[in-house]
Protein backbone atom coordinates (compact mmCIF):
# COMPACT_ATOMS: atom_id res chain seq x y z
CA UNK A 1 0.00 0.00 0.00
CA UNK A 2 2.87 2.39 0.78
CA UNK A 3 4.27 1.86 -2.70
CA UNK A 4 0.84 2.55 -4.17
CA UNK A 5 0.50 5.77 -2.16
CA UNK A 6 3.91 6.99 -3.29
CA UNK A 7 3.09 6.23 -6.91
CA UNK A 8 -0.41 7.68 -6.70
CA UNK A 9 -1.22 10.02 -9.57
CA UNK A 10 -4.49 11.98 -9.27
CA UNK A 11 -7.08 11.25 -11.98
CA UNK A 12 -4.97 8.34 -13.28
CA UNK A 13 -4.89 5.96 -10.32
CA UNK A 14 -7.84 5.29 -7.98
CA UNK A 15 -7.93 6.76 -4.50
CA UNK A 16 -6.79 4.16 -1.96
CA UNK A 17 -10.14 4.16 -0.14
CA UNK A 18 -10.30 0.36 -0.04
CA UNK A 19 -13.37 -1.12 1.62
CA UNK A 20 -13.29 1.07 4.73
CA UNK A 21 -16.49 2.65 6.04
CA UNK A 22 -15.24 6.12 5.08
CA UNK A 23 -16.16 5.61 1.43
CA UNK A 24 -19.83 6.04 2.35
CA UNK A 25 -19.11 9.70 3.21
CA UNK A 26 -18.73 10.26 -0.53
CA UNK A 27 -22.52 9.96 -0.63
CA UNK A 28 -22.83 13.44 0.96
CA UNK A 29 -21.14 15.52 -1.77
CA UNK A 30 -22.84 13.34 -4.39
CA UNK A 31 -26.33 14.20 -3.08
CA UNK A 32 -25.49 17.90 -2.67
CA UNK A 33 -24.15 18.20 -6.22
CA UNK A 34 -27.06 16.28 -7.73
CA UNK A 35 -29.59 18.46 -5.86
CA UNK A 36 -27.83 21.66 -6.92
CA UNK A 37 -27.64 20.65 -10.59
CA UNK A 38 -31.23 19.43 -10.71
CA UNK A 39 -32.66 22.52 -9.06
CA UNK A 40 -30.54 24.81 -11.26
CA UNK A 41 -32.29 23.34 -14.28
CA UNK A 42 -35.71 23.17 -12.67
CA UNK A 43 -35.99 26.58 -10.99
CA UNK A 44 -36.92 29.67 -12.92
CA UNK A 45 -35.72 32.06 -10.22
CA UNK A 46 -32.25 31.08 -9.05
CA UNK A 47 -32.48 33.19 -5.88
CA UNK A 48 -34.40 30.23 -4.42
CA UNK A 49 -31.63 27.79 -5.33
CA UNK A 50 -29.91 27.38 -1.91
CA UNK A 51 -33.17 26.76 -0.02
CA UNK A 52 -34.72 24.49 -2.65
CA UNK A 53 -31.48 22.49 -2.99
CA UNK A 54 -31.23 22.08 0.77
CA UNK A 55 -34.82 20.80 0.89
CA UNK A 56 -34.14 18.33 -1.91
CA UNK A 57 -30.92 17.16 -0.18
CA UNK A 58 -32.87 16.57 3.01
CA UNK A 59 -35.57 14.64 1.15
CA UNK A 60 -32.97 12.42 -0.54
CA UNK A 61 -31.17 11.75 2.76
CA UNK A 62 -34.42 10.95 4.60
CA UNK A 63 -35.85 8.65 1.95
CA UNK A 64 -32.54 6.87 1.38
CA UNK A 65 -32.31 6.42 5.14
CA UNK A 66 -35.79 4.85 5.13
CA UNK A 67 -34.80 2.64 2.21
CA UNK A 68 -31.61 1.54 3.96
CA UNK A 69 -33.54 0.76 7.15
CA UNK A 70 -36.17 -1.20 5.24
CA UNK A 71 -33.51 -3.22 3.43
CA UNK A 72 -31.70 -3.85 6.73
CA UNK A 73 -34.92 -5.15 8.31
CA UNK A 74 -35.63 -7.24 5.22
CA UNK A 75 -32.14 -8.69 5.45
CA UNK A 76 -32.68 -9.60 9.11
CA UNK A 77 -35.98 -11.42 8.76
CA UNK A 78 -36.08 -12.80 5.23
CA UNK B 1 -28.35 25.20 -35.67
CA UNK B 2 -29.24 28.77 -34.77
CA UNK B 3 -29.96 29.87 -31.27
CA UNK B 4 -31.16 33.36 -32.12
CA UNK B 5 -34.00 34.53 -29.93
CA UNK B 6 -37.44 34.46 -31.51
CA UNK B 7 -38.73 37.78 -32.84
CA UNK B 8 -41.57 37.83 -30.35
CA UNK B 9 -40.11 38.32 -26.90
CA UNK B 10 -43.40 37.39 -25.27
CA UNK B 11 -44.91 33.95 -25.56
CA UNK B 12 -43.38 32.59 -28.76
CA UNK B 13 -45.81 31.34 -31.36
CA UNK B 14 -46.34 27.64 -31.69
CA UNK B 15 -44.61 27.33 -35.02
CA UNK B 16 -43.57 24.17 -36.73
CA UNK B 17 -39.91 23.29 -37.08
CA UNK B 18 -38.46 21.55 -40.15
CA UNK B 19 -39.01 18.32 -38.27
CA UNK B 20 -42.70 19.09 -38.14
CA UNK B 21 -43.02 18.48 -41.85
CA UNK B 22 -42.21 14.86 -41.12
CA UNK B 23 -45.17 14.65 -38.80
CA UNK B 24 -43.21 15.70 -35.71
CA UNK B 25 -44.60 18.53 -33.66
CA UNK B 26 -42.36 21.46 -32.85
CA UNK B 27 -40.59 20.84 -29.56
CA UNK B 28 -41.77 24.06 -28.01
CA UNK B 29 -45.31 23.98 -29.26
CA UNK B 30 -46.76 21.77 -26.58
CA UNK B 31 -44.88 23.61 -23.86
CA UNK B 32 -45.77 27.00 -25.31
CA UNK B 33 -49.40 26.06 -25.37
CA UNK B 34 -49.04 24.90 -21.78
CA UNK B 35 -47.31 28.12 -20.76
CA UNK B 36 -49.98 30.26 -22.41
CA UNK B 37 -52.67 28.19 -20.80
CA UNK B 38 -51.00 28.57 -17.44
CA UNK B 39 -50.93 32.33 -17.88
CA UNK B 40 -54.62 32.42 -18.66
CA UNK B 41 -55.68 29.86 -16.11
CA UNK B 42 -53.37 29.30 -13.14
CA UNK B 43 -55.16 26.07 -12.27
CA UNK B 44 -54.22 24.60 -15.62
CA UNK B 45 -50.70 23.84 -14.39
CA UNK B 46 -47.49 25.81 -14.53
CA UNK B 47 -44.47 25.63 -16.75
CA UNK B 48 -41.14 26.22 -15.03
CA UNK B 49 -39.66 27.92 -18.09
CA UNK B 50 -40.73 29.58 -21.28
CA UNK B 51 -39.78 27.33 -24.15
CA UNK B 52 -38.31 28.28 -27.47
CA UNK B 53 -40.19 27.70 -30.69
CA UNK B 54 -36.97 26.38 -32.24
CA UNK B 55 -34.33 23.98 -31.10
CA UNK B 56 -31.09 25.55 -29.83
CA UNK B 57 -28.97 22.84 -31.42
CA UNK B 58 -25.62 24.68 -31.37
CA UNK B 59 -26.01 25.63 -27.72
CA UNK B 60 -27.04 22.07 -26.84
CA UNK B 61 -23.95 20.72 -28.59
CA UNK B 62 -21.81 23.24 -26.70
CA UNK B 63 -23.43 22.04 -23.46
CA UNK B 64 -22.41 18.49 -24.31
CA UNK B 65 -18.83 19.60 -25.04
CA UNK B 66 -18.54 21.44 -21.73
CA UNK B 67 -21.26 21.38 -19.05
CA UNK B 68 -22.76 24.85 -18.62
CA UNK B 69 -21.46 26.21 -21.92
CA UNK B 70 -24.87 25.85 -23.58
CA UNK B 71 -26.56 27.99 -20.94
CA UNK B 72 -23.71 30.49 -21.18
CA UNK B 73 -24.33 30.83 -24.92
CA UNK B 74 -28.01 31.49 -24.22
CA UNK B 75 -27.05 34.29 -21.81
CA UNK B 76 -27.94 32.36 -18.66
CA UNK B 77 -24.66 33.12 -16.90
CA UNK B 78 -25.61 32.15 -13.32
CA UNK B 79 -27.21 28.91 -14.44
CA UNK B 80 -24.14 28.17 -16.57
CA UNK B 81 -21.74 28.74 -13.67
CA UNK B 82 -23.71 26.54 -11.25
CA UNK B 83 -24.21 23.76 -13.81
CA UNK B 84 -20.59 23.87 -14.95
CA UNK B 85 -19.36 23.75 -11.37
CA UNK B 86 -21.67 20.99 -10.14
CA UNK B 87 -21.53 18.67 -13.15
CA UNK B 88 -17.81 19.34 -13.64
CA UNK B 89 -17.10 18.60 -9.97
CA UNK B 90 -19.10 15.36 -10.16
CA UNK B 91 -17.22 14.22 -13.26
CA UNK B 92 -13.79 15.23 -12.00
CA UNK B 93 -14.62 13.79 -8.58
CA UNK B 94 -15.44 10.44 -10.17
CA UNK B 95 -12.20 10.48 -12.08
CA UNK B 96 -10.29 11.42 -8.93
CA UNK B 97 -11.90 8.62 -6.92
CA UNK B 98 -11.67 5.82 -9.46
CA UNK B 99 -8.88 6.92 -11.74
CA UNK B 100 -8.91 6.79 -15.50
CA UNK B 101 -9.91 3.10 -15.53
CA UNK B 102 -13.53 3.88 -14.56
CA UNK B 103 -14.15 5.29 -18.04
CA UNK B 104 -13.88 2.25 -20.26
CA UNK B 105 -16.11 1.98 -23.29
CA UNK B 106 -15.17 -1.64 -24.02
CA UNK B 107 -15.20 -3.19 -20.55
CA UNK B 108 -18.37 -1.57 -19.19
CA UNK B 109 -20.36 -0.05 -22.05
CA UNK B 110 -23.54 0.35 -19.98
CA UNK B 111 -21.83 2.81 -17.61
CA UNK B 112 -20.24 4.51 -20.58
CA UNK B 113 -23.72 5.27 -21.96
CA UNK B 114 -24.11 7.70 -19.06
CA UNK B 115 -20.51 8.87 -19.03
CA UNK B 116 -20.45 9.75 -22.73
CA UNK B 117 -23.06 12.47 -22.14
CA UNK B 118 -20.15 14.60 -20.95
CA UNK B 119 -17.85 14.95 -23.96
CA UNK B 120 -14.53 14.87 -22.03
CA UNK B 121 -15.36 11.23 -21.20
CA UNK B 122 -14.50 10.38 -24.81
CA UNK B 123 -11.09 12.01 -24.34
CA UNK B 124 -10.55 10.12 -21.06
CA UNK B 125 -11.55 6.86 -22.76
CA UNK B 126 -9.15 7.53 -25.64
CA UNK B 127 -6.36 8.42 -23.21
CA UNK B 128 -6.90 5.20 -21.24
CA UNK B 129 -7.00 3.16 -24.47
CA UNK B 130 -3.71 4.72 -25.62
CA UNK B 131 -2.08 3.91 -22.28
CA UNK B 132 -3.21 0.29 -22.55
CA UNK B 133 -2.14 0.02 -26.22
CA UNK B 134 1.31 1.44 -25.47
CA UNK B 135 1.82 -0.98 -22.58
CA UNK B 136 3.36 -4.34 -23.40
CA UNK B 137 2.84 -6.30 -20.20
CA UNK B 138 -0.15 -7.11 -18.03
CA UNK B 139 -1.53 -5.32 -15.00
CA UNK B 140 0.34 -7.23 -12.29
CA UNK B 141 2.47 -4.96 -10.03
CA UNK B 142 5.67 -6.50 -11.48
CA UNK B 143 4.61 -5.46 -14.96
CA UNK B 144 4.61 -1.75 -13.92
CA UNK B 145 1.18 -1.00 -15.43
CA UNK B 146 0.49 2.47 -16.87
CA UNK B 147 -2.29 3.00 -14.30
CA UNK B 148 -3.69 1.08 -11.39
CA UNK B 149 -7.10 -0.42 -12.23
CA UNK B 150 -9.90 0.51 -9.83
CA UNK B 151 -11.65 -2.22 -7.88
CA UNK B 152 -14.44 -2.47 -5.31
CA UNK B 153 -15.60 0.81 -3.72
CA UNK B 154 -13.27 3.06 -5.72
CA UNK B 155 -14.57 1.55 -8.95
CA UNK B 156 -18.23 1.75 -7.84
CA UNK B 157 -18.00 5.35 -6.66
CA UNK B 158 -15.95 6.47 -9.65
CA UNK B 159 -18.39 5.04 -12.18
CA UNK B 160 -21.38 6.35 -10.19
CA UNK B 161 -20.03 9.90 -10.01
CA UNK B 162 -19.02 10.08 -13.70
CA UNK B 163 -22.25 8.47 -14.94
CA UNK B 164 -24.43 10.73 -12.80
CA UNK B 165 -22.52 13.73 -14.17
CA UNK B 166 -23.44 12.54 -17.67
CA UNK B 167 -27.11 12.00 -16.82
CA UNK B 168 -27.37 15.44 -15.20
CA UNK B 169 -25.69 16.94 -18.25
CA UNK B 170 -28.37 15.26 -20.38
CA UNK B 171 -31.01 17.17 -18.39
CA UNK B 172 -29.01 20.37 -18.93
CA UNK B 173 -28.71 19.66 -22.68
CA UNK B 174 -32.47 19.07 -23.00
CA UNK B 175 -33.09 22.27 -21.02
CA UNK B 176 -30.81 24.23 -23.36
CA UNK B 177 -32.47 22.68 -26.39
CA UNK B 178 -35.91 23.99 -25.43
CA UNK B 179 -35.09 27.11 -23.42
CA UNK B 180 -36.22 30.45 -24.81
CA UNK B 181 -33.03 32.54 -25.16
CA UNK B 182 -34.99 35.77 -24.80
CA UNK B 183 -36.15 34.82 -21.32
CA UNK B 184 -34.89 37.35 -18.82
CA UNK B 185 -32.95 35.32 -16.27
CA UNK B 186 -32.87 37.96 -13.54
CA UNK B 187 -34.82 37.19 -10.36
CA UNK B 188 -36.54 40.58 -10.45
CA UNK B 189 -37.95 39.89 -13.90
CA UNK B 190 -39.13 36.47 -12.81
CA UNK B 191 -40.90 37.98 -9.80
CA UNK B 192 -42.48 40.62 -12.04
CA UNK B 193 -43.98 37.90 -14.18
CA UNK B 194 -45.26 36.23 -11.05
CA UNK B 195 -43.53 33.07 -12.12
CA UNK B 196 -42.75 30.35 -9.66
CA UNK B 197 -40.77 27.17 -9.95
Amino acid sequence: MTVLLIAYRPFIDPLPIGNSVGWSLLFVPLVILVALAYKTIKLRDLSKLPRQSAVLCLQIFVFMGFAAFALWVLNLYV
Amino acid sequence: MSFDPPANSGSPPATKTPGASAGMEAPGSAGVAGASGAAADPSAGKASHRVSSRWNLAAAFAGWLLPGLGHFLLGQLRRAVVLGTTIGTLWLGGLLIGGVSVIDRNDHPAWFLGQMLVAPSWAANAYRSNLVAAHDGGFAPDDVPPFEPAYARAYEQGTLFTSLAGLLNLLAIIDVLYRDPSEDPTPAAARERGADA
